[in-house]
């Protein structure tokens, strides 16, 4: 065995011994997840020294090799495990390890480390989504505040959060790119308010977010002024690994073999039927299986010195396509409760006894949601202009 | 209506008070806030149908009504479709309206008419597992003096939350299928309710022991070839509704498009995404294009060959609703995917339509079915 199979093992091991069983029974049933069980399995995983796998030693991270990441993820996704919040550990913790001060570092890092500091991201604005580049949310140095103005949209777990890792325009003078600028906002702070939207799946997972004369101190910049964009690019490189999420997409292809194993074993709806189900589930199934061969192969050749390019925007592409068409055939295997979809069973106690009509509901949930992930994050039109500008120049 | 339907004067007046219905009682944050209430208020449009004749169109003279023909209930839903009723309109209305329609008995013609009045909503509770063609297994009716006893579940039967009357499919002793109009108020009725992806409710119905009068037993000379014809009924209203969703979304997102600014410039200039509007423009087409060819097909005598081409024309409607559903959402960005807008309330009705009566697998697996028993 390899030592990247025994780990593989170590992961899927300790996610079963030590995932609290109330969370582990939401996952397996389809629930929301809640801001805390987050933060406890986010701990538990601290403590084990698997929150910050992949930051370098000299963070105190374990300094995992992309491939060790890539297993960690799998394995977790797979087994159940909530995943671990990008917002904090993945994004602006690097962030403020790379390009933060002294200070920054002392007064941020402990909390991101501990998950007792919940943060959110502020990138997309109403006039800015996959042109990031095009943000307006101002901030204007006054004295050794920042007086920020503004909106930002699809701020995720906003409702969550205690501070928000930002971009702000500090300059309008020059090209887009120029002049943005990374703050780190406190969500207590006067003149910054939330307005709860609720997406197409009936859920509170994001917001828009306010800025009304927001006085940021000064010592809350990241880098540079004006150097922003950099930073935002920086965050881009470090998706490449998490952006396929095939650990949560295997578990999903488990549970619609298990839908099927139930159809199968009936003897009263016709062969075909059958048939034309397993085929359906044979083709996602291939199809996820290529995406995970995809992901491996990658990460390998990274590891070799292959530059990233337009890996990452391939793997976006196929992933957010490949969990939409999961969720489809999910709702075939639904049959007669394909149409179910009632977002309050996925808030029901946990002494609320699983049916068919709560079962469809998750699925229907996965179907809904998943509209969201080839939008989210660069919507899949700008992943195919970025590889066809790579490839044809 | 922008497909072809052979509408009369009477047939436009109707149409146009109701779409001005439509719009004011269905005004977009208003049936939000009702369906997001605690109940939701899923009736609201109901009393406003009946108040102006709506529900007569469905049925002939003899039955009480002013219609019955399929372009009568291709005008109604036709004009309903854009405001997202979640009445039952469907499963009410065409479903079991077909079914009591093929009864001759004093039940399915009180039944009619308060349907027609408002006072009553009957809906149909047939199918009971992925095949929604076959006959019932699970509901059983056994004859005692007088009457039946009904026990068995259908699963997650649309509209029976706010059902006054289900009209449910039972197997007989005798191999036979009995079609049952039973109050719901009945003792030993049990609804376990839950809500639809399009904010329609259904209800996991169970009967437990359900005493039928005699009389409740609709009499019906060949029961499955009454549900097969309101299936195929449901399929083409299902169709109409489609397309015109299609001609909804298709002008939302097109509009959309020639609005939105992102680097620099209008999404409509962007050839990404003038070919995705432009595949939307042929879905539409095409779903208009066999919306039509529903309505014209049922005018024939039921047959094998009539059911064979409605359910080709109702895949071909699904696989338009489909690339448009999905291409508005993603055109939308952001906005495509929040509750907030129309758009993705369109999407989800949308979904629930490939799934009303049979899903597309069901439809096919029937298909296949038919083809086969030729062979």
């Amino acid at each position: 065995m390899t030592s990247i199979d025994s780990f593989r093992e170590d992961v899927s091991r300790f996610v079963h011994d030590r995932l609290p069983g109330d969370i582990a029974a939401k996952v397996a049933t389809g629930r929301e997840l809640e801001k805390d069980d987050y933060v406890r399995w986010q701990k538990i995983l601290g403590e084990r020294g698997w929150l910050i796998g992949e930051w370098p030693k000299e963070w105190g991270g374990g300094g995992w090799e992309p491939e060790r990441q890539l297993a960690f993820l799998q394995e977790t996704g797979r087994a159940g495990a909530p995943m671990v919040i990008p917002y904090g550990v993945k994004m602006v913790g690097p962030v403020i390890q790379t390009f933060g001060t002294e200070d920054q570092k002392r007064r941020h890092i402990p909390g991101i480390l501990s998950s007792d500091v919940w943060w959110c991201q502020g990138y997309s604005e109403p006039g800015a989504g996959s042109d990031l580049a095009s943000l307006r949310t101002s901030a204007v140095r006054e004295g050794d505040h920042y007086r920020v103005n503004g909106s930002k949209l699809w701020t995720t777990q906003a409702h969550w959060a205690d501070w928000m890792h930002c971009l702000v325009r500090t300059d309008s003078s020059g090209k887009p790119q120029q002049g943005i600028s990374f703050l780190l906002i406190d969500m207590k702070t006067p003149g910054l308010t939330i307005r709860p939207i609720l997406t197409l799946d009936g859920q509170h997972h994001t917001n828009e977010t306010f800025f009304d004369n927001v006085m940021v101190p000064v010592e809350n910049l990241v880098g540079t002024e004006g150097r922003g964009w950099e930073i935002a690019k920086f965050l881009l490189g470090n998706e490449r690994i998490s952006i396929a999420e095939t650990g949560a997409k295997l578990r999903l292809l488990g549970t619609l073999q298990q839908m099927f194993e139930r159809v199968r074993a009936s003897d009263t709806e016709p062969g075909f039927l059958k048939a034309r189900l397993q085929a359906k589930l044979l083709d996602v199934e291939m199809q996820l299986s290529t995406l995970v061969a995809l992901e491996t192969y990658f990460v390998r050749a990274w590891a070799q010195g292959r530059p990233s390019g337009v890996d990452g925007s391939i793997l976006k592409i196929r992933g957010t396509e490949i969990l939409q068409a999961m969720t489809e055939v999910a709702l075939d295997l639904e049959g007669p409760y394909a149409a179910v979809h009632d977002p309050a069973d996925l808030h029901d106690g946990l002494q609320v006894p699983e049916t068919a009509a709560r079962q469809a509901s998750a699925m229907a949930h996965e179907y809904l949601y998943g509209r969201c992930w080839s939008i989210f994050g660069g919507a899949n039109e700008v992943q195919r202009n970025i590889i066809a500008k790579a490839v044809l120049g | 209506m922008s497909f072809l339907l052979d509408m009369n004067e009477e047939h436009r007046l109707l149409a146009d008070s109701l779409e001005r219905m439509g719009r004011e009682i269905n005004e977009f944050e208003a049936r939000r806030r009702r369906l997001r209430a605690t109940p939701a208020d899923r009736m609201a449009l109901w009393p406003h149908l009946a108040e102006v004749g709506a529900f007569g169109l469905a049925f002939e003279d003899r039955r009480g009504g002013f219609g019955g023909t399929t372009t009568d209930i291709a005008v109604l839903v036709d004009s309903l479709a854009s405001c997202l009723p979640v009445e039952p309109i469907i499963a009410s209305l065409v479903a079991a309206g077909r079914t009591l329609a093929a009864a001759g008995c004093d039940r399915a013609d009180r039944l009619i008419a308060a349907l027609i009045g408002g006072t009553r909503v009957p809906v149909l509770a047939h199918t009971e597992g992925f095949d929604a063609f076959a006959p019932p297994h699970l509901v059983r009716a056994l004859p005692i003096a007088d009457g039946y006893v009904l026990s068995g579940m259908k699963p997650a039967v649309r509209g029976a939350d706010v059902a006054t009357d289900i009209i449910v499919s039972a197997l007989l002793p005798d191999g036979a299928v009995g079609l049952f109009a039973l109050d719901t108020a009945s003792a030993g009725i049990e609804m376990e309710r839950t809500r639809l992806i399009d904010d329609a409710g259904a209800a996991d119905l169970k009967l437990n022991d359900v005493v039928a009068a005699g009389g409740d037993l609709l009499e019906i000379d060949d029961a499955m070839a009454a549900i097969g014809d309101a299936q195929e009924w449901s399929l083409m209203a299902l169709a109409v509704e489609t397309a015109s969703l299609a001609r909804a979304m298709n002008r939302a997102t097109f509009d959309y498009l020639n609005v939105r600014e992102q680097f620099g410039q209008k999404l409509s200039r962007f050839q990404a995404l003038q070919h995705k509007a432009a595949d939307m423009a042929v879905a539409q087409a095409e779903a208009e294009a066999v919306a039509s060819s529903a309505v014209s097909l049922l005018v024939e005598m039921p047959s094998v060959d009539r059911q064979r081409h409605l359910l080709l024309a109702s895949l071909a409607a699904d696989a338009a609703g489909r690339v448009i559903g999905h291409s508005a959402i993603q055109l939308h960005g952001g906005m495509g995917v929040s509750d907030e807008l129309i758009i993705s309330h369109y999407g989800r009705r949308l979904a629930a339509i490939r799934t009303q009566v049979a899903t597309a697998d069901a439809r096919l697996a029937r298909l296949v079915q038919l083809q086969e028993s030729e062979l």
